[in-house]
């Protein structure tokens, strides 16, 4: 599990950690039941504070990517979970809306734009 | 007992100083910053945890007990690093176990000189034969010792190289790994704790200006920068320590109040220095 | 008490590195008793020096910080001045027998006489160490070593260099001093015994008063 934070980045550091390890759940790196380092021993290894660390897994709790075990620790739950479709869609509206402003201001037109996606589709095999 | 530490309406009058009616807790488990200028009180808040001096007002209790009623057990629990040592400068690292161990029923002979491997202490020197760094892992390495639950480090950093400082911190997280031990720093070297601090208590001039967790305390407010032209009366009142000069402005701003600000206004993350600088500007242009 | 122990040990500790306090006087008293042909001035002198050396336990104080040494450690106030007292008085009887000793050795070495006199030489040198420490004690927990030093010492070392100077210049007044309290032994042993212990007790007391005050 990769989660490095970027000092000079805009994003807060919770952040940060909790989109590295929804991205390393989500692409599959880490698995169903696959634990995660301790809220204390992430925040040591990481030299922050063990509050924002408590918060990023608090966060990943609720949205439904991992779950705590009381005394044991936090373990990724599995991904064909409803909240985690829900993100994932989320995920692709921001980036369908990424294109649209994108293409408003190369004055696209929207058959154009559709036609981009479905080239985009071919190339890449989407079933 | 959730609070390794709490204070309520901490009140000690001086002749030309007062530590004003503060409060804040330190959950078990957590390491809290005391920052503040040099003489903004925070040896004296320490002072008046251990009972050095008498309070004038308010209750200190740590693990739910008073401490000056209970002031001798609570002590069993406690460790505390000062900026300078205090053993005697003709003691040898063994003479300091023998001076102090029996005070503590949990004192740890084997765990003390494993320290003192681990730092690489020096067995054959005298205290005043040590160098800076070394005193404060003597210090340390008493206070891991006798299974403290509350260790409290009153500016150990000041005079130490990057790297005895970094050995220090890391120290600390190791400390705190268990989640039933706390830690509180009081330092004016903010760098340290920028990092690894859970809560912060900032204490400006004796009285409280921000006591709670870090997280909030950066969020809570921003580094506002921008040209004159975007200068407006109206931000002059919100501005703490506002600067003006020919290439434009720049101060600290509530996170609250910084909605609906020109684009050309630059808001960035402020470090616990610069909140301290400006609050600091801030007190100057109202005195 | 366990603590009061502990506090005793502390004490010891601190003043160990600093050894050279009890072996000079040992020696310098030594040859006081030796060149005055007064064997047991050996004792008087002995007893007189580390009284007023005691000091040294609250300058080591001072300059090691040991204010936030006590501030941390789990002992209270007062079993750190009972600890002193209790320290100094056992480093009394200790230095007591040490002087014995070596008058005893002087005595023989020079082929002279154990009397009455020298006996009560003994004793008086431990009441005059008990009386200079209970003076002095007080002055060094209520204030800080160095703004204080130099106005409790003064008396005692102008008062000390008096009395060595007027006993060898005038070894009557000294017999005469003996004599009487050879002929009134109960009563003046029984008076300044007591004054000395309620001296020393006192002196303990307001101790404990003043550095409960104190500010570490």
């Amino acid at each position: 599990m990769r989660v490095i934070i970027a000092n000079t980045s805009g994003m807060p550091i919770y952040e940060q950690i909790k989109e590295q390890i929804k991205e390393a759940i989500l692409s599959g790196e880490l698995c169903e039941g696959e634990a995660l380092p301790s809220i204390r021993q992430l925040a040591k290894d990481l030299k922050i504070s063990v509050i924002t660390t408590t918060r990023a897994y608090t966060d990943l709790e609720q949205e439904g990517f991992i779950a705590t075990v009381q005394g044991k620790g936090c373990y990724v739950l599995p991904k064909n979970n409803e909240l985690v479709r829900e993100q994932l869609l989320r995920r692709i509206e921001d980036s369908f809306l990424d294109a649209i402003n994108t293409g408003r201001i190369a004055k696209l037109s929207r058959a154009e734009l559709r036609k981009m996606l479905e080239f985009v589709l071919e190339e890449n095999q989407y079933e | 007992m959730n609070n390794a530490i709490e204070i309520t309406n901490l009140h000690k009058d001086y002749k030309d100083f007062s530590l004003n009616n503060i409060s804040f807790l330190l959950p078990t488990g957590y390491i809290m910053g005391l920052v503040g200028q040099n003489g903004a009180g925070k040896t004296t808040t320490i002072r008046l945890i251990l009972n050095m001096v008498t309070r004038s007002n308010g209750n200190v209790k740590i693990f739910g007990m008073d401490n000056i009623m209970d002031e001798q057990a609570i002590k069993q629990d406690i460790a505390a690093v000062f900026d300078e040592t205090y053993f005697v400068d003709g003691w040898k690292v063994y003479e300091v176990e023998q001076a102090i161990k029996s005070f503590y029923a949990n004192w740890n002979s084997t765990l003390y000189y494993q320290y003192v491997k681990t730092f690489n202490l020096p067995i054959n020197k005298k205290v005043k034969d040590f160098s800076r760094g070394m005193k404060i892992k003597l210090m340390l390495a008493v206070a891991l010792s006798h299974n403290a639950k509350l260790l409290i480090l009153d500016e150990p950093t000041s005079g130490l190289d990057p790297v005895a400082r970094d050995e220090l911190l890391e120290i600390l997280s190791m400390y705190l790994l268990d989640g039933q031990r706390s830690i509180l720093f009081s330092t004016h070297i903010t760098s340290d704790l920028e990092k690894i601090a859970d809560y912060i208590t900032l204490i400006d001039k004796g009285n409280i200006f921000y006591t709670g967790t870090k997280d909030d305390f950066l969020e809570s407010f921003y580094q506002i920068k921008g040209g004159l032209a975007e200068f407006t009366e109206q931000l002059r009142e919100k501005i703490i320590g506002l600067t003006t000069y020919k290439t434009g402005f720049s101060g600290l701003m509530p996170a609250l109040e910084t909605k609906g600000l020109s684009k050309n206004i630059i808001l960035e993350t402020p470090t616990i220095d610069d909140i301290l600088v400006y609050i600091s500007k801030e007190r100057k242009l109202h005195e | 008490m366990n603590n009061l122990f502990n506090a005793i040990k502390l004490d010891y500790f601190i003043l160990k590195p600093y050894y050279l306090v009890v072996v000079i006087p040992v020696i310098v008293a030594i040859l006081i008793g030796i060149f005055t042909s007064n064997p047991p001035l050996i004792a008087m002198a002995l007893l007189i020096i580390e009284a007023l050396f005691m000091n040294t336990l609250f300058f080591i104080y001072e300059k090691n910080n040991l204010n936030k040494l006590y501030g941390v450690l789990p002992i209270r106030r007062r079993q750190i001045v009972l600890g002193r007292y209790s320290f100094t008085l056992l480093f009394g009887i200790i230095a007591e027998f040490i002087a014995i000793i070596f008058t005893l050795v002087v005595i023989y070495t020079l082929n002279m006489q154990v009397n009455t006199f020298t006996i009560i030489t003994f004793i008086y040198s431990f009441l005059i160490y008990l009386i200079i420490v209970s003076v002095h004690f007080p002055f060094y927990f209520k204030y800080d070593y160095s703004k204080i030093n130099t106005i409790a010492s003064l008396p005692f070392t102008i008062i000390f260099i008096a009395v060595v100077v007027t006993m060898i210049r005038n070894p009557k007044l000294y017999n005469y001093i003996i004599q009487y309290s050879i002929h009134n032994q109960h009563i003046v042993w029984l008076t300044v015994i007591c004054i000395c212990l309620i001296l020393f007790g006192s002196s303990c007391f307001l101790s404990c008063l003043f550095y409960n005050k104190r500010e570490l």
